[in-house]
């Protein structure tokens, strides 16, 4: 009797034991990593790359810092060599403003492509760089992806493209640098394989290895490590500058041409493996040319869209695309001829015209109603213009805050739906940036222009 | 003549008043009224010490016979001793001795010892004499059973040590008398006869006499090293001595105890000893074997018994086995031994492996214990939470193993092992198992598939109570002793047991009562059931102080739920104990059927409890279940494999008996085999080697700590979750056993959470900066976790290369958990810091903000502490109470110890 009483609760017992129920998996970590920063100024903490920066005999820069609260902003600038400390800077702001801060007064050493962190925002960063025949400048970025696309390269005859990898972090970082031209994928055998020791950079002269090729986009891939790209196309004098971007199918370039004087140029890249299908919309003072142009962007294969013969007069545009692509602006005051097929070897002779300013900046890939225009206003010696582009439907009342080192007075601007609206603003020392604020989502970016040169300068989104 | 007793003592009065060599005096020394009795009646003088004839002793007199009484020199026996020692120019001259009964065989001819002064003889058992040992020699001491001294020596040494038992006062007597440069000589010419089984009386007043007589004589130099292996030879004798058929334990905790009690009169001794000496320890050493005469004799012991097996006429024929085997012997505890000493062989030289649950012990023993008891716990950031007492007990035992953690970790596994199987044949015996079924039985259950499933969980606590766990059950089903004062005792027994059981995992201090119950429940009829029950309840009751200061201020419900443990068996064993336990049921009989009935319960219970998430049981509370199954299956395994013996099975059940003996060695095989990682059962270390790097970086690693990251499960100890991603905090540059729990989190808990919060957001990207605020200086990836990527874009951590695992560095001046305002980095020692003494300093302490830092002025900084760097160092102020609480409970540990032990050895 025992025996079948215990074997019966034995029994039991061990198929209790057996359906107890297995303990659910934990669930594991909600994120894969780090939240991808935006390049747009938000109320925290920040970190801007700006990568083509120089401070030397010949070149100066400009750190063009706005900030729309108290910040303390720490630059530093790392040396090219291993291993050597960086070159540091601190400035404070006390309450909401800008400043121009004169690189120079940190370190004079040629090239300086530095980072600046703000301990609170919104806050963010541009550079002008200067010689006495260029000006060159655009936005700093906060984003880092680890694939990046630096459209609107070109090595034809006449202008100088370089590729310059900012590693700003202490690891090393390992970078392929791949390239697509007219003629399809460009073999930069040389930069498959590009070591970027830590808290250095390393410039690429683009001609050396690929001469003559009317366009050229490249695609920067880091394995290991991160890296800040930037590309700067030169003409004979002056030069323009723009960081790289990740892909996107909605481009608005407040700024495409600033006056009739500049020849537009679209620059698209499809990284992707399929045609991309992409219409550009034009827009003026007047008014918009909707889909004034459709194009398609085979893979590998940049696209240059001449944009001087849809308007007169400064224009902005949006491009609208089936696929993500990438895209940049160029404006150039003597366009070089691109070479027709063949030609590459004969030398075009083609030289730069007298007045070979040129100008190029990135596009945004949504309308917001909240600017940061660090830099705005506080170019010596530039005419600035503020550009305002309204896609949108309803007309945007803006608000200019000029940013300083005082209390500024603030003035308001109307942007009809579908139109563009310069703003010109001459030099103003007390000036060093803006804060836009608009009724509607706009896009807005800037330019400065003088007689040695010309810059376009994309606004910065204030995270709401 | 030494009176030990009157017996004898008219004899050896009359051998010497038969000397051919002439005394002045025959005086009977000590033995009270008897001694002075026997004198009288003997017609000669008495005196009460030593001391006291020696100060009786006039000029006239140039040396002293020191004889025992019973013992019967020959004639000329004290002639040629003054002859040789005059000749020899010897202060101290001893005789041969041989068998009063059989003058033919030696008892010993001068006396050899160890460095340890343990005495050796170098004679065979029952050696001859045929005078091959007929030459005067020095030698380290002589028997004062027939000892010759000369009058001015002995009064200079102030003669034999009074404290001492007679074989190591002579000893101790003839040490300083070489230390004074004596010479100390055996005259073999000297015959006195002597009761062979009176000569040597091994008892724990000779252990702690030649413990004495070594903190007497040697340097300080040399007890350095002496002390420690002589302990450590005590210890090892303690382990083998009980498979010799002696028990050893008890003397050598007496000995040892006895020095300690007697430290002040042993300081005078040993500074009258050294005091005028004209030798150093060298001379002492001239004249004493190599190695330990301990050993030796274990070794002579153990080859004997072998011999004695092989030399054996019949041969090793299977019934001479078993015959051998039947009994709790040689050949079982030898295999035991080997058996134990392969499993733990890897933890001689590493410690408790850190993985999972196991991490090594402490630097420090003593740290140990303090922080045991009421001291800063140092998990995580740190709090005043209650370590878990197995903190404490392995701290009280590494501290008596000369804090070694490897060794403690070593000695406390192996004696687990070792205890658990001689526990098991012991419990099983009260089933009338017999001792080869409780062999099998012991080895499931230290190494059977559930004690796997607690190793490979890395339940170290569990993994010792399984050595703990039979005894609860034995020491309350051992028959119930007569006399109230033995009955005390067992239930003192019961207490300390169960008690050892819970400081070792407190989850189990419940599971002798429950046992006992079942089986009082399956055996109701019989008065031996409810015996048992009823000591196991007062036992364990009693036991519950030993716990403190634990018990008070856990939260035992959430202690219980904490964690998850799920157990899924693999089919294979499992099917083998179903086998055994199925067929066990249908054939087994008498009282092995009773076993194999409660072990079938034992192990279905156990499987509920160690699957029982879904009940709300946590990590505890399941690795406890597994121990019962481990109990469960051994007593299935006990009961099957000893019904084969029964001869009242017989047809179809003998077959089903065979069956189920063949599940019972089938899982007795599978369970051999993992026995011999050498780690008592435990992984393999995955964080050492890992972490090693850190201890050769710049400056001291110690005064750092490492964030490790990586998926639930393979983080040391307890983790915390950010985003659902695990991490914790450890010390640098192996975190240790005291730190595998996490402290509810606090102050700095919140604020790292905060700070990879901001990172995993993107909005902090100099994670370096922000982690050096915690002292945290090196982050260590243990697993695919988004955590590496976010630490990957980080402007100041730098990757290393050539890390075991992925391995971030914090790229700043190396931060430190304390820093001095002088920017002087402080080192982590035990709980506390040491630094720089500096009057005007402060120094920030990265822990958990707490008002018993010092020294003051305390402030807290942030989530930290900042105390004056005056002193050097910072501490934790203990919690009183607690400490109090920690001593009595040790003190309640030993009272029970003690007071049983008196109880068993009343006879």
């Amino acid at each position: 009797m025992k025996r079948v009483l215990v074997a019966l609760l034995v029994g039991a017992a061990v198929y209790a034991s057996l359906v107890l129920p297995e303990p659910d998996a934990p669930a594991g970590p909600d994120f894969t990593g780090p939240v991808e920063r935006e390049s747009a100024a938000s109320a925290a903490a920040s970190v801007w790359y700006c990568t083509w920066a120089a401070s030397g005999a010949l070149r100066d820069s400009s750190a063009m810092i706005a900030a729309n609260t108290a910040v303390t902003a720490s630059l530093t600038l790392p040396q090219q060599i291993v291993g050597e400390d960086p070159d540091t800077g601190e400035i404070k702001l006390d309450t909401a403003g800008a400043i121009v801060l004169d690189v120079g007064q940190i370190v004079r050493r040629g090239d300086t492509p530095m980072y600046v962190e703000f301990d609170d925002g919104p806050a963010a960063v541009a550079v002008v760089v200067e010689t006495d025949s260029l000006l060159t400048g655009d936005g700093c970025l906060a984003r880092i992806p680890k694939v990046w696309e630096l459209p609107g390269g070109t090595t034809r005859e006449g202008r100088t493209t370089t590729l310059r990898l900012f590693n700003p972090f202490p690891e090393l970082a390992k970078v392929t640098v791949s390239g697509s031209s007219e003629s399809g994928q460009t073999g930069l055998v040389d930069l498959q394989s590009i070591d970027i020791p830590g808290r250095t950079w390393q410039d690429v002269v683009l001609n050396d290895l690929v001469p003559l090729l009317n366009d050229l986009s490249l695609t920067v891939t880091t394995s290991e490590g991160n890296v800040v790209p930037s590309l700067a196309v030169a003409g004979s004098t002056d030069e323009a500058s723009w960081p790289g971007i990740a892909p996107a199918t909605y481009w608005e370039f407040p700024v495409a041409t600033s006056s009739p004087d500049f020849a537009p140029t679209l620059m698209l890249a499809n990284s992707g493996t399929a045609p991309v299908s992409a219409s550009i919309d034009v827009y003026t003072a007047d008014g918009v040319t909707a889909d004034a142009r459709e194009v398609t962007v085979d893979p590998s294969i940049p696209r240059r869209v001449d944009l001087s013969d849809l308007a007169e007069g400064a224009i902005g545009i949006r491009v609208r695309a089936a696929a993500p692509v990438s895209a940049v602006v160029l404006a150039e005051e003597s366009p070089v001829a691109v070479l027709a097929e063949g030609e590459g070897d004969q030398q075009s002779g083609d030289e730069p015209l007298a007045g070979d300013r040129i100008a190029g900046t990135i596009g945004a890939t949504a309308p917001a109603t909240t600017w940061l225009l660090p830099g705005l206003g506080g170019v010596a010696g530039a005419e600035s213009t503020v550009w305002l582009l309204n896609t949108g439907s309803e007309a945007a009342t803006v608000v200019f805050q000029p940013l300083g080192v005082g209390s500024l007075a603030t003035t308001k601007q109307v942007v009809a739906p579908g139109t563009l609206l310069g703003v010109p603003l001459g030099y103003d020392p007390a000036v060093g940036g803006y804060y836009l604020e608009a009724t509607a989502p706009i896009t807005v970016a800037w330019s400065a222009e003088e007689e040695k040169g010309i810059m376009f300068v994309a606004g910065t989104v204030v995270d709401e | 003549m030494l009176a030990l007793d009157s017996t004898d003592v008219g004899e050896t009065i009359a051998r010497v008043r038969a000397q051919v060599y002439g005394t002045a005096r025959i005086v009977v020394v000590g033995s009270g009224s008897a001694g002075r009795q026997a004198a009288d009646g003997a017609d000669v003088e008495w005196m009460s010490s030593i001391p006291n004839l020696l100060g009786s002793i006039g000029q006239s007199v140039t040396h002293l016979w020191l004889l025992y009484a019973g013992a019967l020199p020959r004639p000329d026996a004290l002639e040629t001793l003054i002859l040789e020692a005059e000749r020899t120019d010897a202060a101290v001259a001893g005789s041969k001795l041989v068998r009063a009964d059989d003058p033919e065989r030696l008892i010993a001819v001068g006396i050899a010892t160890d460095v340890f002064d343990v005495p050796y003889l170098g004679l065979e058992e029952d050696e001859i004499d045929a005078g091959q040992y007929d030459v005067v020699r020095d030698v380290a001491a002589v028997g004062a059973i027939s000892m010759l001294i000369r009058r001015d020596l002995a009064r200079g040494v102030g003669g034999p040590d009074p404290k001492m038992p007679p074989e190591a006062a002579a000893i101790d007597l003839c040490q300083r008398a070489r230390l004074r440069g004596a010479r100390v000589v055996v005259v073999p010419s000297s015959e006195v006869l002597f009761p062979a089984e009176r000569f040597r009386a091994e008892s724990w007043r000779e252990w702690a006499g030649r413990i004495r007589a070594m903190l007497k004589a040697y340097s300080l130099l040399t007890l350095v090293w002496a002390i420690p292996l002589r302990l450590l030879i005590g210890l090892l004798e303690v382990v083998v001595s009980p498979f010799l058929g002696r028990w050893a334990l008890f003397d050598f905790l007496r000995a040892w105890a006895w020095n300690i009690w007697h430290l002040p009169s042993l300081l005078r001794e040993r500074i009258a000893a050294r005091k005028g000496k004209a030798f150093g320890d060298a001379e002492l050493f001239r004249f004493q074997m190599r190695g330990s005469a301990t050993l030796s004799d274990l070794g002579s012991d153990i080859g004997g018994r072998l011999r004695s097996r092989i030399d054996r006429t019949e041969g090793l024929n299977m019934s001479s086995i078993g015959s051998d085997l039947r009994q709790p012997a040689f050949i079982v505890g030898l295999l035991t031994l080997v058996v134990s000493m392969l499993a733990v062989r890897s933890l001689w030289s590493s410690g408790w492996p850190a993985v999972g649950h196991s991490l090594p012990l402490p630097d420090s023993g003593a740290d140990a214990i303090g922080a045991y008891a009421g001291g800063w716990n140092p998990g995580g950031f740190g709090s005043v939470e209650p370590l878990p007492p197995l903190v404490g007990l392995a701290g009280v035992v590494q501290w008596l193993l000369f804090n070694s953690p490897q060794l403690a970790a070593w000695a406390l596994s192996l004696v687990a092992i070792i205890a658990g199987i001689w526990g098991t044949i012991r419990l099983t015996r009260a089933y009338g198992i017999e001792v080869v079924a409780g062999w099998a039985a012991g080895i499931v259950l230290v190494a059977g598939p559930a004690a796997q499933a607690i190793g490979d969980r890395t339940g170290v606590g569990q993994l010792l109570a399984l050595g703990v766990l039979p005894w609860t059950l034995r020491v309350a089903v051992t028959r119930w002793p007569r006399g109230w004062f033995r009955r005390l005792g067992r239930v003192m027994a019961m207490a300390w047991v169960v008690g050892l059981l819970g400081l070792l995992a407190p989850a189990l201090l419940v599971v002798p009562v429950a046992v006992l119950l079942i089986r009082a429940i399956l055996e109701p009829l019989t008065r031996t059931s409810w015996i048992p029950l009823g000591v196991g309840i007062v036992g364990s009751a009693l036991a519950l102080p030993i716990l403190l200061p634990w018990i008070e201020v856990q939260d035992l419900e959430a202690y219980v739920k904490a964690g998850t443990v799920y157990w899924t068996p693999a089919v294979v064993p499992l099917a083998a104990v179903a086998v055994a336990f199925v067929s066990g049921i249908l054939s087994g009989a008498g009282r092995q059927l009773n076993a194999i009935l409660l072990g079938g319960i034992l192990a279905a219970a156990g499987a509920i409890i160690a699957r029982g998430d879904d009940l709300g049981l946590g990590r505890e509370a399941g690795l406890s279940g597994l121990a019962i199954v481990s109990l469960g299956t051994a007593l299935i395994v006990a009961g099957v494999l000893d019904s084969l013996r029964l001869s009242d099975i017989h047809g179809w059940r003998r077959l089903i008996n065979g069956v189920g003996a063949l599940g019972a060695l089938a899982l007795l095989a599978m369970t051999l085999l993992p026995l011999y990682n050498g780690r008592g059962g435990l992984p393999a270390d995955e964080f050492t080697d890992p972490l090693r790097f850190t201890a050769a970086a710049e400056g001291e690693a110690s005064a750092s700590r490492i964030l490790l990251v990586g998926p639930e499960g393979t983080l040391p100890g307890e983790w915390r979750v950010v985003r659902g991603a695990a991490y914790r905090v450890v010390s640098a540059p192996v975190p240790e056993i005291w730190e595998l729990d996490l402290p509810d989190p606090t102050g700095p808990d919140v604020a790292l959470e905060q700070v990879l919060l901001d990172l995993i957001d993107g909005e902090q990207t100099r994670a370096g900066a922000a982690l050096a605020e915690f002292g945290i200086r090196w982050v260590v990836v243990t697993g695919d976790t988004p955590l590496e990527a976010v630490f990957n874009g980080q402007l100041d951590l730098v990757r290393l290369g050539g890390a075991k695992l992925p391995t971030f560095l914090v790229d700043s001046d190396y931060p430190v958990r304390a820093l001095a305002s002088s920017e002087e980095p402080w080192i982590h020692v035990g709980t506390g810091y040491v630094g720089e003494a500096s009057s005007g300093d402060r120094v920030f302490l990265a822990e958990t903000a707490n008002t018993r830092w010092g020294p003051g002025p305390w402030a807290q900084v942030a989530w930290g502490n900042e105390v004056s760097a005056a002193q050097g160092t910072a501490e934790f102020r203990p919690v009183a109470t607690r400490r109090n609480e920690a001593i009595a409970a040790a003190g309640v540990f030993g009272f029970f110890f003690l007071l049983s032990g008196l109880a068993r050895r009343r006879r």
